[in-house]
């Protein structure tokens, strides 16, 4: 548990709510303490207190006061009688000043009405803590009693139509103590909350980071970083190193795999070309199976070379150019066969520099052309541009052919994809993959959108 | 020329080594790395064709060892792995040129005479006037004249003849005028090329008795007399 760092914050939460909790008691109590005076009372019996009320009656003032300060010298207890707002007779210290404190006091000391005697003439207040009751009777109309004594009963509470507004009165104070209280504790909580949000968030973060920089340099080589301790995060820091290693090792055995691949193959492949090779060439068999040979090979090329691309383990050698003579290099490459379908290649190029593997953009932007070449109609505009939006550097290529149907521009990037679907156009449906592959390991983007008058196919470069 | 073959592929080392014996070159093959590298220090040789993967010692180290001690004889790696960053290692290292399995030995055997005739052609680098039969190339004014009537060749088409015509008698395969001419590895499933040199055909040897631009079947491209 404490291990956890999750129980660790929750201990810390828990200290604190106790701590906090353990000040509002005690600030409780040395509040409502000091206001109890301790006296020394006896406990009288109901049917004694009971007979007070007829014996006023009958007898008057001095007759009760006579009967109670016997009892009062006998058993320390104190009393006092109440004429409308005036004491009129009694020992009871508190009860000199004058009856609303009585009558709050005996409430606030929490205590609970014992039991309800004589209808609503006698009330008992009780508290369970000091010990302390205070007994009210109603001796008649203007007269009334209050006795404290001394308790051995736990109490039960009862109220009277008489205590009511005191009791409603304290209600109300406890009512604004519960919301004071409520309130430190909501701030408290949120502060807590607060706290542990933000460590919780630093470490996702973190995690985050090193997700995000293996993302952006496709470099499995990264590995979070965590204290060593031995909390949920860093066993989810471990965890995660442990995943990333075996991805690592995953994928260079792809790598290796696929080298073993390439190396394992292509090598009797080579034979079987080099013995077609030294096959009398004429035969119409011989160069039907050359060309069928080397179509095995390229396809098998092409996808190797994606699938390196694809894998982030390609190294790219990247430098600094200037788009304008690649692009111009590339439709140098190109002019004589767009000119052999009266196709012009025309470029609308805004001076840009990027730093690219300018191999594999050549590759690229020359298979865009390529396929614009073969997919426009004769004697239309095939249109090479560059600019910068976003922030990106964006190199289009814009035909005046068909274009493609919207709902297969997404498939159309997928390996053997092609819209042919006899498969008898030359090709091999890997040249959209091999652009896809070559942008993404720029960081960059490929799409295609069909625009007005043809297709256009943008790479973004960051 | 003495060549000196390391490939642990029996079938592909007997095709070469069948070849290259064929053209009258002397050839020595080994299958196992070290060995190789220790024949390669001992001996003289012309030339090193290399496979990348061997046992024991693989292409790269030989081709670094031996850069290291000073042989600077012209080195062709063979390899399956064809990418464009394994390419820029072996030429790193130390290799001259870098043939991706499987090849053409047409291909080969080009790469191989380039790289026999570069020495002394360093000396030529400096010329300014190229001359073939009755064909001139002014490399200072990049103009080109045939039997003195002068001919508009575009930029690349200029830098293809200078390299045929420097390099006259010299097969060049398509993959080869394409590195060399536009300095891209590319791969392309197009003629590209092919219409090219046949643009550049028309503007240089229509109407010519004796065409010098000529296709070498199966092979490439070279500059040379016409035979009758």
């Amino acid at each position: 548990m404490l291990n956890s760092y999750i129980g660790r914050l929750l201990l810390i939460y828990g200290i604190t709510l106790i701590l906090v909790m353990g000040t509002a008691y005690s600030f409780y109590d040395e509040w409502l303490e000091p206001q109890v005076t301790k006296l020394e009372t006896i406990v009288l019996s109901e049917c004694e207190t009971c007979s007070y009320s007829p014996l006023f009656q009958k007898q008057g003032l001095s007759a009760l006061t006579i009967v109670l300060d016997a009892r009062t010298a006998k058993t320390g207890l104190s009393y006092a009688i109440f004429n409308s707002d005036y004491v009129s007779a009694g020992d009871l210290k508190w009860a000199n000043r004058n009856r609303d404190q009585i009558k709050r006091k005996a409430v606030s000391e929490r205590g609970e009405s014992l039991n309800k005697m004589n209808g609503e003439e006698h009330t008992l207040w009780r508290d369970v803590n000091t010990g302390i009751a205070i007994s009210s009777l109603k001796l008649d109309k203007n007269h009334t009693l209050y006795i404290e004594e001394y308790l051995k009963v736990k109490p039960k509470l009862l109220l009277s139509p008489d205590n009511q507004q005191v009791v409603e009165d304290n209600i109300r104070d406890i009512t604004t103590q519960i919301v004071l209280f409520g309130l430190l504790m909501m701030v408290l909580g949120f502060i807590a909350t607060a706290f542990i949000t933000l460590k919780i968030y630093q470490k996702v973060r973190n995690i985050n980071k090193t997700a995000d920089h293996i993302i952006k340099h496709q470099d499995l080589g990264q590995r979070i970083t965590h204290s060593g301790g031995n909390n949920e995060f860093d066993h989810l820091a471990c965890n995660l190193n442990k995943m990333l290693n075996k991805i690592e090792g995953k994928v260079e055995d792809i790598k290796q795999m696929s080298n073993n691949i390439a190396h394992d193959l292509r090598t009797p492949l080579t034979s079987l070309h080099n013995q077609l090779e030294q096959l009398k060439l004429d035969e119409p068999v011989a160069v039907s199976l050359t060309k069928q040979v080397n179509n095995i090979i390229d396809t098998f090329d092409s996808l190797l070379r994606i699938s390196h691309l694809e894998s982030g383990n390609a190294h790219l050698t990247k430098q600094a150019v200037d788009l304008t003579p690649l692009i111009t290099d590339v439709i140098d490459l190109f002019r004589p066969l767009a000119e052999e379908k009266e196709q012009r290649l025309t470029m609308r190029l805004e001076l840009l520099c990027v730093e690219v593997d300018i191999n594999l953009l050549f590759q690229a932007l020359g298979n865009l052309v390529e396929n614009a070449i073969k997919y426009a109609p004769k004697n239309s505009n095939i249109i090479i541009s560059s600019g910068e939006r976003n922030g990106e550097v964006v190199v289009s290529v814009q035909d005046e052919g068909h274009g493609i149907p919207n709902d297969k521009l997404e498939d159309v990037i997928q390996r053997f994809v092609r819209l042919d679907k006899t498969r008898n156009s030359p090709g091999n449906g890997l040249g959209l993959s091999m652009v896809n592959a070559i942008a993404e390991a720029h960081q960059g983007s490929f799409d295609l959108k069909n625009v007005a008058g043809g297709l256009k196919a943008s790479i973004h470069l960051p | 020329m003495q060549i000196l073959l390391i490939e642990d592929d029996n079938a592909v080392a007997d095709f070469i080594v069948k070849g290259l014996q064929q053209v009258g070159h002397c050839i020595m093959h080994i299958s196992n790395g070290k060995q190789g590298l220790s024949t390669a220090i001992d001996n003289e040789f012309d030339l090193l064709i290399v496979d990348r993967m061997l046992p024991e010692l693989d292409g790269l180290s030989i081709v670094k060892a031996l850069r290291a001690i000073g042989k600077d004889f012209p080195i062709i790696f063979l390899s399956a792995l064809g990418d464009v960053d394994e390419r820029v290692k072996g030429l790193k290292a130390g290799g001259d040129d870098y043939l991706v399995k499987p090849f053409a030995f047409s291909e080969l055997l080009a790469r191989i005479e380039v790289l026999a005739k570069r020495a002394p052609s360093i000396i030529n680098t400096k010329e300014t006037m190229l001359s073939f039969s009755d064909l001139r190339m002014d490399l200072l004014k990049r103009q080109v004249t045939r039997g003195g009537k002068v001919i508009e060749l575009h930029s690349k088409e200029f830098n293809l003849l200078e390299k045929l015509v420097k390099n006259a008698g010299q097969v060049f395969t398509r993959t080869m005028l394409l590195e060399s001419v536009w300095g891209y590895h590319f791969d392309t499933k197009t003629n590209v090329i092919d219409v090219h040199i046949s643009n550049l055909r028309k503007k240089i040897d229509e109407g010519s008795s004796s065409p010098i631009l000529q296709t070498v079947r199966g092979a490439g491209y070279k500059v040379d007399h016409h035979v009758k």
